[in-house]
């Protein structure tokens, strides 16, 4: 880090009333984010009606895995797990790919192309056609009912390309000027020089991207909805969701009766909503450290020029 | 290779001789590695809009888009004639205001805090648990906070406990508190989240840097301002100027799940408006309408913060 | 380099489009309706069925479904919504994927869109059991070209069923400690609430909750619409009916309904006998507080507040569980809670233009709706999923009860899925119920010692026959199924904006004049929209079925 260059006897007074300051306000920071936290992974273990009395606690009162198991009762849910595996995967590593590619050429400040297709791009962000339109558009495309839908429409986000282009434009000229002078093409100083100095963001947007592809339901909902084979866990997750809601409602026994049999295994909405946050938040726990290195410790140009 | 980090190297280029269109030719290369792009995004997001031609129909649906009664500009006459309208604008904008100052002040500090941690093991949990909230679905946030809010909720308890307040206080049937609310609640959703970005512009900033401040006698908080800051300023003026174009988009399900009947007045923003009115209505002519209303007062503040940032000579978008 | 990338982007793109153009060809064999094999080996027609409800994925195999598919030679694959209602039918209008047969609520939509096919002559012709169950209502199920489109779930047959919903609901143990009073009228409710309230100030160490109120979002129709049960009106929502003259009265800004009850309820307010929090509280902090057995009486519909008795019940708190009651604001007024037995026009089970062989289709919808196809719906298998008595009756013994009450299954018999198929409700000649739940034996094995005390207590063996019986006169009933014109549509909507937002203000106002005010701006605000123009749609449209069915 920076900072460890310092030598440890050179640390003024100042210096850790400074440390004292920021250690207690991140601690803070870190009981209030981790309430939330621990309290869904509590009500998610937790029995479903005792959760409708209260739902405070950061332990189950009783336990039971019964919100889960309601999860994964049908044998549907892995497969749909794959297919939400694969989407991620192919949707990031191409979304990620073309999206620095692009912006390559966007940072290229002699491009006489670079303001217009920077506009034509920042634009979308601003603007949709509406359901319909894009809907119909993909039915035209043929994209309908594939896995494809997962991975094309979603190709290059506009934001994700400006933050990219805006970090590449920050890299020192002179690195692509030298190769240039060297006879290398566009393409491989993109691909040798600019793409592994691009770690940190690269990083940072794969986890944005990742992110969105993981936790989408929408396109499956819209073009694969009756197409079993490409649902993905998201959309399947959703089902279990809103069944749970149905149910709730939909108790079609007398309200009043208090029969002797306790129902200890009918699951409420926010119970299974629990149990959804944690499985849909967990595989991007397991991911995140991996490139957290990229952007905590950091990759810095100092570190590549060895 | 000497690395030196110069942000405001000038391209020495033989450009002015030249014109465009000689230049273009040079760069084929660059060319063949983004026309494809813009041919993609012309069909995936430019050719939909021939959905906006509802604005101005009468649509109904399942019938083709020429075959609808046309209309005018009777849908978006309704949409500013509504006695609701500029009380949803008002909602949004102040929301939306909230957000952006409390957002990029909370994430910013909390990266620079973050860069200043010293243990490393220390930093990445802060960081792994500080974006974690970012993952809760507003409904389950939306119930955490309304439970901390209530009357006998933590809120209330700590104030009343430390004497700040004497009687506990109904926060979500005050109006006037609603928006800070909002923006609070915000901040502690996705402040770690919004972070990651500054945290990895922050890798680029040369280390040499710090070591020549230190040498110079220069404490944390100089190094900071005149290190780390300037270091990340280009992606906060990009950012900034991106979020500028997003000031209609106060967010929508947050403001619903959290108003009460109370605050309804303080509560609704365009986006609730124009579900209540359009979509669950199935008035498409309607939405789209609103739709468009956005856009453009989108693409005008957009234009006129990129202007702005480059007269002030800062990065710009385009 | 250039041809490089220009070769990689042909490549590419060759790549991905045959690959789109594979997966389009696997899906089109996938979805589309046609024949498949059985386990015999025998051919099976096949539609697709798509259902406008969410709800579990349907087995491939169940226990009646497979029998079910033996019988008639048809295999149906089921899809459920998932999603919002609105945008799944807006795309797929759009997009004209209709499945072959659907069920739905928003039947309008797809008529105006060409979609359905009508099916009088298919019924004629095919269908004698629906054409007996559905035939006394054949006029009403016409939409305004002529032709019907939708069959709605069930149809009223022989003793219609009581269900209660809406009503004003009171615990228990209130009941037991005030020696099962007479409760008629909101201010005797009001007086027995208070007098418990007054004894236990706090239950189980938490603050009583004299009168509790649903005021989250859409959900605050229990506190804008209860006054009209008050009045001696039914669950029409906004306007009182007089069936007889053909009049509507809208009763949001009558001084002596909407104004006598908001007042009322602003009275206990600054009593302390309503919760403070009942107007910021959402949905969830609602149910929580009725489960903690310290909530003493609400309005509300039975739908609502399921999970709050489930949990109730789980606690051992059956006697802090709610019990219905029929109020009025008199005496004399003659209360109307229970539903008028009808269907729910333009809804129900459908035939799309997509479908390759309607009469295969409405042939199966007829053994659906056959005397054996709905027993085995409803009920089961004898002696399996239910048993009959000496006397013919039928029960569930408590094995069945048991195994059925964990809705797994429910989905492994059934789907829970076979509901959505044209048949009856109410009782069969033999005087069994025809839906399992609705058989008094199986209403009467849930109840408890208590709750036979207090029925006991009120010479009664159910809660439904403490109601009283619809009125039949209404024959346009419910008034909220109606379909509006778009204008009336918004002016829904609109007044719901107002009633989310006065009359809370009214019940907690600071003093009597703070509430007049509160009511004169809120009469205002109402009187500013077409009140005129919406009640003349209504009234024209209640005529008209009034007439005509």
């Amino acid at each position: 880090m920076t900072t460890t260059t310092l030598s440890r006897s050179k640390r003024s007074a100042a210096d850790l009333l400074f440390d004292l300051c920021n250690t207690v306000f991140l601690l803070a920071l870190l009981v209030l984010t981790l309430y939330p936290v621990l309290n869904t992974l509590a009500v998610s273990f937790n029995q479903a009606q005792d959760t409708v009395r209260d739902s405070t606690f950061l332990w189950p009162r009783e336990f039971t895995t019964l919100n889960y198991s309601t999860l994964f009762q049908d044998g549907l849910i892995y497969h749909a797990f794959f297919i939400s595996v694969a989407r991620t995967l192919l949707g990031t590593i191409s979304s990620v790919f073309c999206t620095a590619m692009l912006a390559y050429t966007l940072s290229r400040k002699d491009y006489v192309l670079r303001g217009p297709i920077s506009f034509i791009f920042i634009f979308t962000m601003y603007f949709s056609g509406g359901l319909i339109p894009t809907y119909m558009l993909i039915k035209n495309l043929h994209l309908y009912g594939t896995f494809w839908v997962y991975v094309i429409p979603g190709l290059i986000g506009a934001f994700n390309l400006i933050v990219m282009r805006s970090f590449m434009e920050g890299l020192p000229e002179s690195l692509a000027e030298s190769a240039q002078i060297d006879g290398a093409t566009h393409f491989s100083i993109f691909m040798r020089i600019i793409l592994p100095l691009s770690l940190p963001v690269i990083a940072t947007i794969a986890l944005f991207v990742a992110v969105g592809q993981w936790n989408s339901w929408f396109d499956t909902f819209l073009y694969n909805s009756s197409n079993i084979n490409l649902s993905t866990l998201q959309y399947e997750l959703m089902k279990k969701l809103q069944s749970a809601n149905m149910s709730v409602g939909g108790t079609a026994e007398s309200a009043f009766a208090s029969s002797k049999n306790i129902q200890a295994n009918i699951v409420t909405p926010a119970s299974i909503r629990a149990a959804i946050t944690v499985v849909a938040t967990v595989p991007i726990i397991i991911v995140y450290p991996f490139l957290q290195k990229y952007f905590v410790t950091g990759l810095t140009l100092g570190g590549v020029k060895e | 290779m000497s690395v030196t980090v110069e942000r405001v190297k000038k391209h020495a280029g033989i450009k002015k001789s030249r014109s465009k269109w000689s230049k273009l030719r040079s760069q084929k290369a660059l060319m063949a590695m983004s026309i494809p792009f813009v041919v993609y995004v012309i069909i995936f997001a430019y050719l939909p809009l021939y959905g906006w031609m509802m604005a101005f129909q009468n649509y109904k649906l399942g019938s083709a888009m020429l075959d609808n009664e046309w209309v005018g500009l009777a849908n978006f006459r309704e949409l500013f004639q509504d006695e609701n309208f500029t009380r949803v604008i008002r909602n949004t904008l102040a929301m939306s205001l909230i957000n952006l100052v409390f957002g990029f002040v909370s994430s910013i500090g909390l990266a620079l805090m973050l860069n200043e941690v010293r243990k490393i093991i220390f930093k990445r949990i802060v960081q792994t648990v500080s974006y974690l909230p970012h993952f809760l679905s507003w409904v389950v946030a939306a119930n955490l906070i309304m439970n901390v809010l209530s009357i006998d909720g933590a809120v209330n308890k700590v104030l009343v406990s430390l004497h700040i307040i004497k009687e506990p206080i109904m926060w979500l049937s005050e109006q006037h508190y609603f928006w800070w609310i909002i923006g609070a609640s915000n901040v502690w959703k996705e402040i770690g989240w919004s972070a990651i970005i500054y945290l990895a512009a922050m890798t680029t900033i040369d280390p040499s840097l710090y070591e020549a401040a230190s040498i110079d006698g220069a404490g944390r908080f100089r190094k900071i301002r005149h290190i780390t800051l300037p270091g990340i300023r280009s992606i906060i003026v990009i950012l900034l100027i991106m979020n500028i174009g997003h000031i209609l988009d106060a967010g929508f399900e947050q403001q619903y799940l959290l108003q009460t009947p109370m605050v309804v007045d303080y509560s609704e923003t365009i986006d609730i408006f124009v579900l209540k009115y359009g979509i669950n209505l199935s008035r498409f002519s309607f939405a789209t309408a609103a739709g468009i209303f956005k856009t453009v007062i989108s693409v005008v503040l957009l234009l006129a913060a990129n202007r702005m940032a480059k007269r002030m000579g800062q990065e710009r978008l385009f | 380099m250039n041809k490089k990338i220009a070769l990689t982007w042909i490549a590419g793109t060759s790549l991905a489009l045959s690959m789109i153009v594979g997966g389009c060809s696997t899906e089109s064999t996938d979805t589309a309706a046609g024949t498949s094999k059985n386990e015999n080996g025998e051919e099976l027609t096949t539609f697709s069925y798509f259902i406008f409800d969410p709800g579990d994925n349907v087995p491939e195999h169940t226990k009646i479904g497979d029998m079910i598919e033996q019988k008639t030679g048809v295999k149906i694959k089921y899809e459920r919504l998932v999603g919002e209602k609105e945008q799944k039918v807006g795309v797929m209008i759009a997009g004209g994927d209709y499945p072959d047969l659907i069920n739905t609520d928003q039947t309008v939509k797809f008529e105006d869109a060409n979609a359905l096919i009508p099916l009088e002559e298919l019924i004629e012709q095919h269908a004698p059991n629906i054409k007996r169950i559905y035939g006394p209502y054949w006029e009403r199920l016409k939409a305004a070209d002529g032709h019907i489109y939708a069959l709605p779930q069930v149809a009223p047959t022989g003793t219609p069923i009581k269900g209660i919903s809406a009503a004003f609901w009171i615990q228990k143990e209130v009941l037991k400690d005030a020696g099962y009073p007479k409760i008629a009228t909101f201010d005797q409710y009001v007086d027995v609430l208070r007098a418990y309230y007054k004894k236990y100030p706090q239950i189980d160490g938490a603050d009583t909750i004299p009168f509790e109120i649903l005021t989250y979002d859409n959900r605050n129709f229990t506190l804008t619409t209860a006054m009209q049960f008050l009045a001696g009106g039914p669950n029409d929502s906004r306007a009182i009916v007089d069936p007889v003259a053909n009049k509507l009265a809208f009763y949001q800004t009558d001084e002596n309904i909407t104004k006598r009850y908001y007042a009322k309820l602003h009275e206990m307010y600054r009593e302390g006998m309503i919760d403070k929090e009942a107007f910021v509280m959402n949905y969830e902090q609602y149910l929580a507080k009725l489960s903690s057995g310290r909530v003493l009486g609400m309005f509300d519909q039975k739908w609502q507040f399921q999970t709050a008795l489930d949990s109730l019940k789980q606690q051992g708190k059956a006697n802090r569980m709610f019990v219905p009651l029929q109020l009025t604001f008199d005496e004399g007024i003659q209360p109307d809670y229970l539903d008028v037995p009808s269907m729910n026009y333009n809804m129900g089970f459908s035939i799309t233009i997509n479908a390759k062989d309607p009469v295969a289709a409405i042939k199966y919808a007829d053994y659906m709706a056959s005397e054996e196809g709905q027993l085995l719906r409803n009920w089961g298998v004898a002696g399996e999923d239910y048993t009959v008595s000496d006397t013919g009756r039928f029960y569930r013994n408590q094995e069945q009860r048991d195994f059925f009450a964990d809705p797994k299954n429910g989905l492994k018999t059934t789907g829970n899925i076979l509901w959505y198929w044209p048949g009856s409700s109410g009782t069969m000649v033999d005087g069994n119920s025809y839906q399992q739940y609705q058989q008094p034996e199986e209403i009467a094995a849930g109840y408890d010692e208590m709750d036979k005390e207090l029925l006991k207590a009120y010479g009664a063996t159910t809660y439904e026959e403490l109601f009283d019986g619809p009125n039949l006169n209404r024959k346009y009933f419910p008034l909220w199924s109606i379909e509006l014109t778009e204008k009336n549509k918004v002016f829904n909507q609109k007044l719901n904006d107002i009633n989310k937002k006065f009359p809370p203000q009214m019940v907690v106002a600071k003093n009597a004049d703070d509430f007049e005010k509160y009511w004169n701006e809120y009469v205002a605000s109402v009187e500013k929209l077409d009140v005129e123009g919406w009640l003349d749609e209504l009234t024209a449209k209640v005529k008209d079925r009034q007439e005509n069915w």
